[in-house]
């Protein structure tokens, strides 16, 4: 019989990553203890019966509450990284909670005084979606592997890169700045955006609703006028 | 002389801006093309099959006259001579050949070809209004470009075929699937809208410039005749030098086609592109409890695998399809330059080369027939499957190319386990390595 995979010879894919996570862990032991409470704190005041669903006003107050525990717990960038992961891992149900869990990050990123964060996601099956909620001006955030819905929305200044690939409504409603996504992005990207620049170096599910800004698809422009950004 | 690429470039980009006018619906690389006229220019390019439906008037067959007569050098007359509409009165003499009476009466039996049958370029013009039982007529010509009458048989070398369908109305029949299977593509050719429209009414001399009275009377003695098949060719070629003179517009003469047909079957898949079409044809192919999709049979409540396009659809993709996706795929890749094909490409021709050939439950979802969208319903549902079919295969593309790497070591000897998992990929590479459970030899 003909072999049908001969093709495949030598295309092995790259690596899954596999974190030494109980190396990481013993690390960022105190870190990671205030930042689980944190989070629960969270979950427990906000989303108490395990719902949340993901709308203007929710998305608001969740991040607000998640700016004051986020002034309560100083950490580094990596202590982010490695709870993102831990939270990736946890059969506690507090942790399934995708959205808040994006908010809790993007508070704590946007509260650290670093100028540039690096957060690697890679080898990760879940997408953590609201990453870049708010993303203030002066800062740049570079994640590393695939984010999920609303990646970078309502962000007020700043860079965010993903390398990789993102879901539906990135950068919506967002006022300045600029989102660079190395993958793709799924529909309605810009919706209701205002002002800064997307690209989309992967393949775009479509654009949304912009109403501001510039969104390009790989080197063309798509929405918005370049001269005027 | 400019290459062939550049030659098909600007009779597409005449057709567009002079013959056929309307609107672009389809982006690829930053270009925008109309997915009717894309895919006739495929079509012509590697000599395959393409079924355009369509209200009436809004372009199916004069499309495809333009595409045919530019790609294939012939003037308009003469690929007007070659069209057959169907109707349920249509006969084999009319479509394919009939006896030369006058030698009939002499005792000797010679068959006159019609010029459908002769000419490469071949126009079907409703034909969903042939009957059911009148479709297996044109089957093995529309396949294999083999016409036979009486004891004689014509083989084409090459050629193509479009043939239109409106939409179902008091007069039309249903195609019968092994003659949908036949074609390559389906294709809408859709309203221009109102301002393109009023265009089109108000241009009366776009066809002249194809027209050639003297080149189409030769060609129609010569039709009738028993001269060489190179005599043909130095017609079309008179033809073309007319139409490069008084249009400086290239046509391809039977060289250039081979020539573009060779550099396109250079362009290989790559790894993703190849094993998304193998998750493609997974899906649409396995069923769990009856080993593969049979359109007799269907899968019950509770099925496995409800989640994969298999659950809602009846029987398989016959192995007709592959052989479209790969030449749509090359061809399609070929016109934009770019050196690989990948799954950008396979997106753009997968919706038109399987909406005519996927046969979708009865019970299946409706409220896609009567949602929002722009394409024709089979189209618009074979481009929501293929949608969802790319989503999944992104999602888990690194698992899927690792479970055919493994697959290749282990059809070459080395002792390694199957890669597992949820999508019927998986099962499928396991029987290709020969670990089905139940597998029975006779």
């Amino acid at each position: 019989m003909k072999n049908p995979f001969a093709e495949f010879a030598g295309k092995t894919p790259e690596p899954v990553r596999r974190l030494p996570m109980e190396d990481i862990l013993a690390e960022h032991t105190d870190a990671l203890d205030s930042l689980k409470a944190g989070f629960k704190r969270l979950i427990e005041d906000e989303a108490g019966d395990g719902l949340w669903q993901p709308d203007g006003d929710s998305i608001v107050r969740v991040y607000e509450k998640a700016c004051d525990i986020g002034t309560d717990v100083r950490v580094e960038p990596g202590d982010i990284e490695v709870f993102a992961h831990v939270a990736f891992r946890s059969e506690d149900p507090d942790f399934y909670l995708m959205g808040p869990l994006g908010l809790y990050i993007s508070a704590l990123c946007n509260a650290s005084d670093r100028a540039e964060i690096t957060l690697n996601f890679g080898g990760q099956d879940l997408r953590l979606p609201l990453l870049g909620y708010r993303f203030p001006e002066g800062r740049r955030l570079d994640v590393e592997g695939h984010l999920g819905d609303l990646t970078g929305i309502s962000m007020t200044g700043g860079a965010l890169n993903v390398n990789g690939h993102v879901g539906r409504y990135l950068g919506a409603g967002m006022a300045a700045g600029s989102i660079r996504v190395e993958g793709d992005a799924g529909r309605f990207v810009g919706e209701q955006m205002v002002g800064g620049e997307i690209r989309v170096a992967g393949r775009l599910g479509g654009v949304g609703k912009p109403v501001g800004g510039v969104v390009y698809h790989r080197r063309q422009c798509v929405y918005g006028d370049p001269e005027a950004a | 002389m400019a290459d062939v690429r550049t030659d098909v470039r600007d009779i597409l980009s005449y057709v567009e801006d002079h013959l056929y006018y309307n609107r672009p619906d389809l982006e690829i690389g930053g270009e925008r093309f109309n997915a009717s006229l894309l895919m006739s220019v495929l079509t012509g390019l590697v000599g395959g099959k393409a079924l355009i439906v369509g209200e009436p008037g809004l372009g199916k067959t004069t499309s495809a006259e333009y595409v045919g007569a530019l790609l294939y050098r012939l003037p308009l007359g003469t690929v007007w001579e070659a069209e057959v509409s169907g109707h349920p009165e249509q006969t084999e003499e009319k479509i394919i050949g009939r006896p030369n009476l006058g030698e009939l009466n002499q005792g000797r039996e010679q068959v006159v070809w019609s010029a459908f049958a002769q000419l490469p370029v071949k126009i079907v013009d409703e034909i969903n209004r042939l009957p059911e039982t009148k479709q297996s007529l044109i089957l093995n010509g529309v396949d294999r470009g083999h016409w036979t009458y009486l004891n004689a048989m014509l083989i084409n070398e090459e050629f193509t075929l479009f043939a239109t369908a409106n939409y179902q109305d008091r007069g039309t029949n249903t195609l019968v699937p092994p003659l949908m299977d036949r074609f390559d593509v389906m294709v809408e050719s859709k309203h221009p809208g109102p301002n393109l429209s009023w265009a089109i009414g108000t241009d009366s001399t776009r066809e002249s410039a194809l027209r050639d009275t003297r080149c189409e009377s030769a060609i129609q003695e010569w039709l009738g005749g028993t001269g060489p098949p190179s005599e043909i060719e130095t017609l079309c070629d008179g033809f073309g030098e007319r139409v490069s003179s008084s249009l400086d517009l290239p046509t391809l003469g039977r060289e250039r086609r081979r020539q573009a047909r060779e550099e396109m079957a250079t362009l290989v898949f790559d790894t993703d592109a190849s094993a998304l079409m193998r998750t493609y044809l997974a899906e649409l192919t396995f069923c769990c409890k009856y080993g593969q999709k049979r359109s007799n049979e269907f899968c019950g409540e509770g099925c496995h695998y409800t989640g994969y396009l298999g659950y809602g659809v009846k029987g398989c993709l016959s192995n007709r399809f592959p052989v479209s996706v790969r030449q749509y795929a090359q061809a399609l890749a070929w016109l934009l330059g770019d050196s690989s094909i990948t799954v950008e490409h396979l997106r753009l021709v997968l919706p038109y080369t399987s909406a005519h050939r996927i046969q979708w439950r009865d019970d299946g979802e409706t409220d896609v027939e009567h949602g929002p969208r722009g394409d024709a319903y089979l189209i618009h549902r074979a481009r929501e499957a293929v949608n969802d079919v790319v989503r999944r295969y992104t999602e888990q593309s690194g698992r899927i190319r690792e479970a055919l790497e493994v697959a290749n070591r282990a059809f070459s000897g080395e002792k390694v386990v199957p890669v597992d998992g949820e999508h019927p990929i998986y099962e499928e590479i396991k029987k290709d390595l020969g670990h089905e459970t139940g597998r029975v030899f006779s």
